[in-house]
């Protein structure tokens, strides 16, 4: 350890006594005695410790040499008081990982760039609505204006998603996928790994027979051969040649493994056609505001040409493209809430150790005072003590890294939804600064508590003592009992954020479905494959598996449906009523989905007036028959019946009148909790779209009907994949709307559950300490007729003394930062007067707790031998 | 013969800050010497004007070392004792060429200021 300096410090160690020796020798020769000689060899040499000291600092190593000195002295330290070694590390390791564990899906989810070189001239186009509506589609007619109209950019590029059949030998296989213009990956900066890129002339119809693998396609269904290049597989259908593969890891715009040419054809190049999201890359020196500013621009040069009323007040603005994959607008606050809430927990572990370091400083009054007397200076103290501090920050930083780690892990088993997988959380190299700097601040503010206090020690008072320093009582248990305080308040805010949050996710859970899912399970089938281009096609294949599904002994009843109830919207479009004109830009909203078979008695949504489709009309698109909700029924025509009438689609060609043959209750379609208010609904018989969901009610076992759903979809048509097969309990529990709250839930739940054992433990060690402090206090009282409950009633009043103070502080805390947190609460308001009366109390019957012990031990003082011992 | 004392005392001069390190140098150019030597060398031809702390020596010594002006090897004594012997380098030389040369222009600049009449011609 020390190779650097030992044979250098002997030598000139003795080069020194040979100087003195010469020295002395001629003096002693010039007539001195031989002790004279010595003495005045040494004056003329000054002091010598001096000049070695000089020597090592002139070397520049002085401090690494005091470091490990002091770093020793810690390291004996720490063994000869373990158990404050241990609670101090636990409790450091459980903030920092705490934290630590927050920030690395904090930083995930507002921070981290997106997967593609230069990160931040990347940016998507956004459609603007009135009311400041951001919309992720531009229709494809306008995209050619904005690449070619503006200065702004380099080059502007635009895709949209889709699903995908790939078609082998033995079975579909379902690929989300995306349609992208030709320039995309150049946009993005990202290269094939094998093959080439989309070339311009193939984004043209008839000549975009071309495809683009993804890396884990190419690895799975084509064993990573390399002479995929140039293979004609058969995609949706349609016969299209490998061009080339994407590298590991590269997925866009979200999780698509596969990718196509737009191949936009003249007919879709109308306002009211195709829509594609656009993405540009900025040009050097140009700022987000004006690229916005130029899109603007462009928008209304584009509406003023435009016939439509529709499209009048479209506008259009640029943001990161980072906004589109994760949008901030939601997220930013309850992200910032968590950290705050962490913080919390990191500054209650702080005061704890803090605390326990104050408790410690006393006992080690004397060494300091020895130490002091010896010549140590203040600094050199001060430094000892910081070194101590952050050895011990270090310590629990690298434990709750490693905790960090396995916590992660957890919290992403906690996002049920694909995400991105740039987006998962882990411990990446931010998260380790962000770790790193914790211990740093840690360390440092906890040794300046101590290296306070010790810098206040007098020698000689210290000495003379004995080392109990109770002179220095009064103001030290002043800052311990104000460390308590600030930890009992700020738990109890983190007591009540939690308390809000979990009942919140509990509201959610148990509000009303307007279904029934349990003996549901739901499977998705998706009709890329050519034979299925029409909807009669597919209401015949939908129409076969359901009867085949329904003749099954077990099965009650089976149906198929565009978008799942609890799950969200997938198409909402503008209604009138008939006899009730509306201009286009003011129609009521309605979502419509498709339903083919019994979807009703499957789901158990119950048939409130009318009738249901009959099984002649589910098969026959013209039809132009509908079942609305309660919240259609009402929006439409209010008091009124709306059987027997009619609405049609607005917009530049209206759609076909469509009658209301029945109503139906309502259901939380977009999820649940406040998303889960009924918008108007209508169901429409026959004319599946190219994804469907399949519903079946059974009495079987649920496994057993996911397979059965699976084999008889297969059996029927080897062309239809069929996936995302899961129980409809496991789709709700899965939902954003059930696990965003739950998420929200268990991590407040896990900060003040911290929280709690940390300020027991911070009480009972104020308590403690105190009792031990005033032994002999309570010793004389004693003698002189206290009784033990006295005693009891004299420790548990400090206490209790200390708690109010601190209850008092949170609940103010708690009120003011409650209402922070009513963007994300369900069913419950942050002032709930249940919760800031029952949890304050918890809080209070904890600290009680805690303090009990220390206060039973001081009610058994024995008077006799506290007061011979002092 | 009264004993001479070493150390502080009188109307010594203390050293001009970086002047030992020349002053170490041009002692060195007389041959190989060792620490307690130079001391001694410098007291004897400043003709005892000087004040050196013997101690502020050593950590000089080990400057000049560093910037290999100087080097070190142990050796024995005219009268058979261990010591550490300097010497100096070329480069040691060359810097010492450059330092005097620097100083005889300092000296001379500063004694013009000082006196101009007796100097100025």
């Amino acid at each position: 350890m020390r190779w650097w300096r030992k044979r250098s410090e002997a030598d000139y160690a003795a080069e020194i006594r040979t100087h003195l020796e010469l020295q002395a020798e001629e003096l002693t020769h010039e007539g001195h005695s031989d002790a004279d000689a010595r003495a005045l060899a040494r004056r003329a040499f000054g002091n010598v410790t001096i000049a070695r000291e000089r020597y090592f600092e002139s070397r520049r190593l002085l401090w690494v040499e005091q470091f490990l000195q002091d770093l020793r002295y810690t390291l004996r330290q720490f063994r000869r008081a373990p158990g404050f070694t241990a609670v101090v590390v636990l409790t450091l390791a459980l903030g920092i990982a705490l934290n630590t564990t927050v920030f690395s899906v904090v930083s995930a989810i507002l921070l981290r760039p997106v997967p593609y070189p230069d990160p931040q001239g990347l940016v998507a186009i956004f459609r603007t609505e009135r009311g400041g509506y951001n919309r992720e589609f531009v229709p494809a007619a306008d995209l050619q204006a904005y690449r070619e109209q503006n200065r702004a950019f380099t080059d502007v590029a635009a895709y949209g998603e889709g699903a995908f059949t790939l078609g082998t030998p033995d079975m579909a296989q379902h690929l989300q996928g995306a349609w992208v213009t030709a320039n995309t990956f150049r946009v993005l900066g990202v290269h094939p790994v094998l093959g080439r890129d989309f070339r311009a002339e193939e984004d043209v119809p008839g000549h975009d027979g071309v495809v683009m693998l993804s890396w884990p396609i190419w690895r799975s269904s084509f064993m990573g051969d390399s002479a995929v290049i140039g293979r004609v597989v058969s995609l949706n259908g349609r016969a299209r040649t490998v061009i080339g593969v994407m590298p590991r890891g590269f997925e866009f715009p979200e999780v698509e493994k596969v990718w196509v040419p737009a191949a936009l054809a003249s007919s879709q190049l109308t306002r009211n056609g195709m829509v594609l999201q656009p993405i540009a890359r900025l040009a050097p020196g140009v700022s987000l505001a004006s690229a916005s500013n130029e899109v603007a621009t462009i928008a209304k040069r584009l509406n003023a040409a435009s016939a439509g009323d529709a499209y009048k007040n479209w506008g259009a603005t640029v943001m990161p493209f980072r906004e589109r994959i994760v949008s901030s607008e939601g997220l930013r606050v309850p992200m910032l809430l968590l950290m705050g809430a962490v913080g919390f927990v990191l500054l209650i572990a702080g005061a704890n150790v803090a605390n326990l370091q104050l408790a410690r400083a006393v006992t080690r009054t004397r060494e300091m005072a020895l130490r002091t007397a010896l010549g140590a200076g203040r600094a050199r103290l001060a430094r000892q003590l910081i070194t101590e501090s952050v050895v011990l920050a270090l310590a629990g930083g690298i434990l709750g890294v490693l905790a960090t780690v396995l916590a992660v892990r957890a919290v992403r088993a906690m996002v049920p939804v694909e995400i991105p997988s740039w987006i998962a959380f882990r411990v990446d190299p931010m998260v380790l600064t962000f770790a790193a700097g914790l211990v740093g601040l840690t360390g440092i503010v906890l040794g300046v508590v101590p290296a306070m206090h010790g810098a206040r020690v007098d020698p000689q008072r210290a000495l003379k003592e004995g080392g109990t320093g109770s002179t220095h009582g009064v103001s030290r248990t002043g800052v311990r009992g104000a460390l308590v305080i600030v930890e009992v308040s700020l738990s109890l805010v983190l007591l009540v954020c939690a308390a809000l949050t979990v009942q919140s996710f509990l509201r959610v859970e148990r509000s009303r479905l307007g279904f029934d899912p349990d003996g549901v399970v739901a499977a998705t089938v998706s009709f890329g494959a050519g034979h299925f281009d029409t909807t009669a096609n597919r209401t015949v294949f939908l129409s076969r598996l359901i009867d085949s599904l329904e003749a099954t002994p077990g099965i009650q009843s089976a149906a198929a449906v565009s978008a799942l109830p609890a799950l969200g919207y997938n198409n909402t479009w503008g209604f009138e009523a008939e006899g009730h004109p509306v201009p286009v830009t003011d129609a009521p909203i309605a979502m419509t989905s498709p339903v083919v078979g019994n979807f009703f008695s499957a789901m158990q949504i119950p048939l409130l007036a009318g009738r249901t489709f009959a099984t002649r009309e589910a098969t026959d698109s013209a039809s132009h028959v509908g079942i609305i909700n309660q919240a259609m029924a009402r929006k439409f025509w209010p008091g009124e019946s709306p059987l027997g009438r009619r609405v049609r689609r607005v917009g530049d060609t209206p759609g076909p009148w469509l009658t209301v043959i029945g109503v139906v209750g309502d259901v939380a379609q977009d999820g649940l909790g406040e998303t889960g208010t009924p918008l108007p609904q209508m169901f429409l018989a026959g004319g599946p779209w190219q994804v469907m969901a399949v519903v079946v009610r059974g009495s079987r076992d649920v496994a057993d009907i996911a397979t059965l759903v699976r084999r008889t979809v297969r059996a029927l048509d080897r062309d239809v994949p069929v996936y995302d097969v899961h129980t409809m309990r496991e789709l709700i529990a899965n939902s954003e709307s059930i696990w965003l709250p739950r998420f929200y839930g268990v991590f407040f739940g896990a900060f003040a559950f911290a929280a709690l054992l940390l300020a027991a433990v911070g009480m009972y060690g104020v308590i403690a300490f105190t009792v031990r402090q005033r032994t002999r206090e309570i010793g004389i009282r004693v003698a002189l007729g206290a009784t033990r409950a006295d005693v009891l009633r004299l420790v548990l009043s400090q206490s209790a003394k200390l708690s109010g103070v601190g209850l008092a502080l949170g609940l103010a805390g708690a009120i003011a930062g409650g209402r922070l947190l009513s963007g994300i609460l369900y069913g419950i308001r942050p002032t709930d007067p249940a919760t800031l009366i029952m949890v304050p109390l918890l809080l209070a019957a904890v600290a009680l707790a805690a303090s009990y012990l220390p206060a039973r031990r001081a009610a058994r003082v024995d008077p006799t031998r506290t007061l011979r011992d002092e | 013969m009264t004993p001479r004392k070493p150390g502080r005392g009188g109307d010594r001069v203390a050293l001009l800050q970086g002047t030992l390190d020349l002053i170490v140098l041009r002692t060195l150019l007389g041959g190989t010497q060792h620490g307690q030597g130079i001391a001694g060398a410098i007291q004897r031809t400043s003709r005892e004007a000087l004040l050196v702390d013997h101690g502020s020596l050593y950590p000089a010594l080990q400057r000049l070392e560093a910037r290999k002006w100087i080097r070190a090897t142990w050796g024995t004594t005219a009268n058979n004792r261990e010591a550490r012997f300097y010497d100096l380098t070329a480069l040691g030389r060359k810097q010492l060429v450059r330092e005097v040369s620097q100083w005889k222009k300092l000296t001379q600049a500063v004694a013009l200021i000082l006196d101009p009449e007796a100097t100025g011609g």
